[in-house]
């Protein structure tokens, strides 16, 4: 059974389409990345996941529960955490965390060691007696985590955590993702800096305009296979540097991406690395002195911006690999 | 870091009061008022003291002790409820609060009752004051003490609907059912202050039992009062699953034949069931009416359970201003039967059609509301501002009418129910002809209304269907 199971998920708000057929799993005790542009729909998929909204049409399941049927029974499997959360004046850090323990239903010892487990995990006994409302970004979040994990959920849905966050606060805020991710907790976690989801998750799902364009792990993402199935390469030559570009136009399968230096990027429509080969071996063959031929590490917003890129453009965003026999 | 002063409150509090305490009595509102106040009384009274007659001293102190609580629990108090609930939705936290245990009505009773606590409080720290005000002589002890109860329990009412008002996203809709309360106590005062404030507190006495029917008569109105707008705020907040509206449909109901068989009774005036219809009416048509109708599957799966009855039950109770639409048609309809079959054939036809004119405004106000409403949320705002409209646009023809003595330009605006409680009042117009006017304007409305409202039930058919398919799905 999934930790997530979202099922044709819709959510119209009048005429906007907010999510439009959303479908993914994310299997227990992992950490996914949920990646997308300002309204792609990101926040109203895990508010409905954290029984905050309701679907236009469609199912989501939290561990195998209804959200909609059974909202009280998924509160107790979830911990959320908002993009942005107020504070309450005139209360401490200490009394914050002891008015959420109380409303979860923890009472006298074991909500004093719930809050002061929380406390030493987020690192927020130094704080204790501060205001909440006079804490910085940092802490802040670091207080919403503390609040979302009182009643040591299974899942933790995290909207756009780091947003707004220095960089140390940013790295504190990963630590203590990874230490849960380490405890087994199901991680959803939404940003907007693809690079430190990569480094956490172990599977991105990027969402545009209501729909799911991309469900897979960063590794493939970064190592330079493109959302087509295809490869680029980094090419630099010898001699005239238009001599790769005009190798290209002759060549099905291959497409010259840009110039560069010495050379230019190619894309070759396939990953499998015998084909590159076959490539390269060509490339000797008819004359070319290569000097350097190495498949590009993309980042994972090079990877984002090109399937939202080809989307733009009409073209399909998944669309099935080329069987064997079509290449050369 | 010690974690013992968490056992300040105990566990048994709700950890909305002790949340709402803590910060409460932190907030500079309450402590400088308190300050204040106890600082005036002090003073007041020691220069009462140095009066010459200990009589005018004593009714003096009374006089001050009064207002000054009057002030405190009729107007501070009440208002510090005022952004209770918008500051939570506002700041995001009322979401947070939803995950957890608690249910909207802790969320909402424990704001209230907080600042009801606060104003105990107030109330507790003027009781030596009100014992130095005894020695001076020439007080009605038990009038004074029911008066002072009778602040109290007003403040608990107006804090309520204060709070109760605070979750309704627009500053406009929160603030004019308060100026709306205000003026009804000032009128209530009026009224009870007629004769001076000795008489009031001779009434205070409850020597009699007009005076102990008229007190407990309005205690059961500010209560019903509150109740509605606790309730009104309890639906806000709540999560769409919740169901907050049946039940208080279902009260309502119970409510109004509860005055259909006071009305029955031989020694009750006809206007007595007449009001009561008005007070239970009004709240509760205006709620149903304006109610967003976000209906989820698991709201309707209790009617499925219960079979037919249930299902035809539905249509008036569940959630949302379409089945709020038939539920009101259903109250008017018992009212003016109830209201027909008791007041004399003489009375009926001038209170009728003031009755009719009230009624038909706030109709008209909820059809274009349920026209006009693009966002859900907005529909009860939108309702507000609608029924100005309709005021305005009855005061001004009626100015204007007035000034040019041509009353007949008063015809061109019937179909604005309220324009008719200006013509009744006109002496140049046939009631006769205005009650058949008036009863065709409502008629026309409320057909349009529960036109609106059949095409927007017949929109629910997927999310019943889906409850119906959910209540094979076991809980986990």
């Amino acid at each position: 059974m999934s930790a997530l199971k979202i099922n044709n998920l819709y959510r119209y708000f009048g005429d906007l389409k907010a999510v439009n057929g959303v479908t993914f799993e994310v299997p227990h005790g992992s950490v996914c990345g949920f990646v997308g542009a300002n309204g792609a729909g990101k926040t109203t998929t895990m508010r409905i996941l954290a029984t905050l909204d309701y679907p236009t049409l469609g199912s989501a399941e939290v561990c195998g529960i209804n959200v909609v049927h059974h909202p009280a029974e998924v509160r107790k499997l979830i911990g959320w955490m908002p993009d942005h959360f107020g504070n309450y004046e005139h209360m401490t850090v200490l009394e914050y965390l002891d008015f959420y323990a109380r409303a979860l239903g923890y009472k006298g010892k074991e909500r004093r060691q719930r809050i002061q487990e929380v406390m030493d995990f987020t690192d927020l006994v130094p704080l204790a007696e501060r205001f909440s409302n006079k804490l910085s970004k940092g802490m802040t979040q670091r207080l919403g985590l503390g609040r979302a994990l009182l009643h040591d959920p299974q899942v933790l849905i995290m909207d756009e955590p780091a947003a707004g966050l220095d960089p140390k606060a940013r790295v504190e805020l990963k630590h203590l993702i990874r230490v849960l991710a380490k405890e087994g907790k199901t991680i959803f976690i939404s940003s907007h800096i693809l690079s430190e989801l990569g480094e956490m998750c172990d599977s991105l799902l990027f969402i545009n305009n209501g729909r799911i364009v991309h469900h897979g792990d960063s590794e493939t993402l970064r190592r330079g296979s493109d959302v087509m199935g295809g490869v680029l390469y980094d090419v630099q030559v010898d001699g005239k540097p238009d001599a790769v570009s005009d190798w290209c136009v002759l060549q099905p399968n291959v497409e010259f991406l840009e110039a560069r230096k010495q050379g230019g990027r190619i894309r070759i429509d396939t990953e499998d690395p015998t084909k590159a080969a076959d490539v390269l071996a060509r490339m000797v063959k008819d004359g070319l002195r290569i000097t350097e031929f190495h498949r590009e590490q993309r980042n994972l917003e090079d990877a984002f911006i090109d399937i939202i890129g080809r989307l733009d453009s009409g073209k399909p965003a998944m669309p099935p690999p080329l069987p064997a026999s079509e290449f050369y | 870091m010690s974690l013992t002063h968490l056992t300040d409150f105990s566990d048994k509090l709700s950890p909305m009061l002790v949340k709402e305490l803590r910060q409460g009595m932190r907030a500079r509102s309450f402590t400088m008022l308190f300050l204040i106040f106890q600082i005036l009384l002090g003073f007041i009274l020691l220069s009462a003291s140095a009066s010459s007659t200990m009589d005018y001293a004593g009714s003096f102190a009374s006089g001050v002790i009064f207002t000054m609580f009057g002030i405190a629990a009729l107007f501070i108090q009440p208002m510090r409820g005022v952004t209770a609930l918008s500051a939570e939705i506002t700041g995001n936290t009322i979401e947070m609060m939803a995950l957890t245990r608690l249910s909207a009505s802790r969320i909402v009773l424990g704001k209230w009752i907080a600042i009801i606590s606060q104003t105990t409080l107030i109330l507790i720290t003027i009781i030596p004051y009100l014992i130095l005000r005894y020695f001076f002589g020439g007080m009605v002890l038990l009038g004074e003490l029911v008066f002072l109860s009778l602040i109290f329990m007003t403040s608990m009412a107006m804090t309520a609907v204060m709070v109760g008002m605070s979750g309704t996203n627009a500053k406009l809709s929160r603030i004019l059912p308060v100026i709306g309360f205000i003026f009804m106590i000032q009128i209530i005062s009026g009224i009870l202050f007629r004769g001076g404030f000795n008489n009031f507190m001779s009434y205070c006495t409850l020597s009699d039992l007009e005076s102990r029917v008229g007190i407990f008569s309005y205690l059961c109105f500010i209560t019903y009062l509150g109740w509605c707008a606790l309730s009104h705020g309890i639906s806000v907040i709540a999560p769409a699953a919740e169901n907050h509206s049946t039940l208080r449909r279902l009260i309502a109901l119970g409510l109004t034949c509860v005055a259909v068989a006071v009305g029955f009774h031989p020694s009750v005036d006809a206007h007595v069931p007449l009001i009561m219809f008005g007070i239970i009416l009004a709240p509760a048509a205006i709620t149903a009416l304006t109610e967003p109708s976000n209906l989820l599957p698991p709201i309707y799966t209790p009617f499925l359970k219960r079979g037919l009855p249930g299902r035809m039950a539905a249509v008036f109770l569940l959630p949302g201003w379409p089945a709020g639409v038939f539920y009101s048609t259903l109250l008017l309809a018992i009212s003016t039967g109830g209201f027909l079959a008791t007041a004399l054939p003489s009375e009926i036809k001038e209170i009728a059609i003031y009755a009719l004119a009230i009624i038909g405004g706030i109709l008209l106000s909820a059809l274009l509301a349920a026209n006009f409403s693009k966002q859900e949320s907005k529909r009860f705002t939108n309702f507000v501002v609608f029924v100005l409209a309709s005021i305005i646009l009855t005061i001004i023809p009626a100015i204007f009418a007035n000034i040019n003595h041509h009353e007949s330009y008063l015809w061109f605006f019937i179909w604005n129910p309220p324009i008719f409680i200006t013509m009744a009042d006109e002496s140049s117009f046939d009631k006769n002809q205005l009650l058949t006017a008036v009863m065709i304007v409502d008629g026309i409305i409320l057909s349009l209304l529960l036109a609106t409202a059949t095409i927007a039930f017949r929109g629910y058919r997927e999310i019943l269907k889906e409850a119906e398919n959910g209540l094979a799905t076991p809980t986990p």
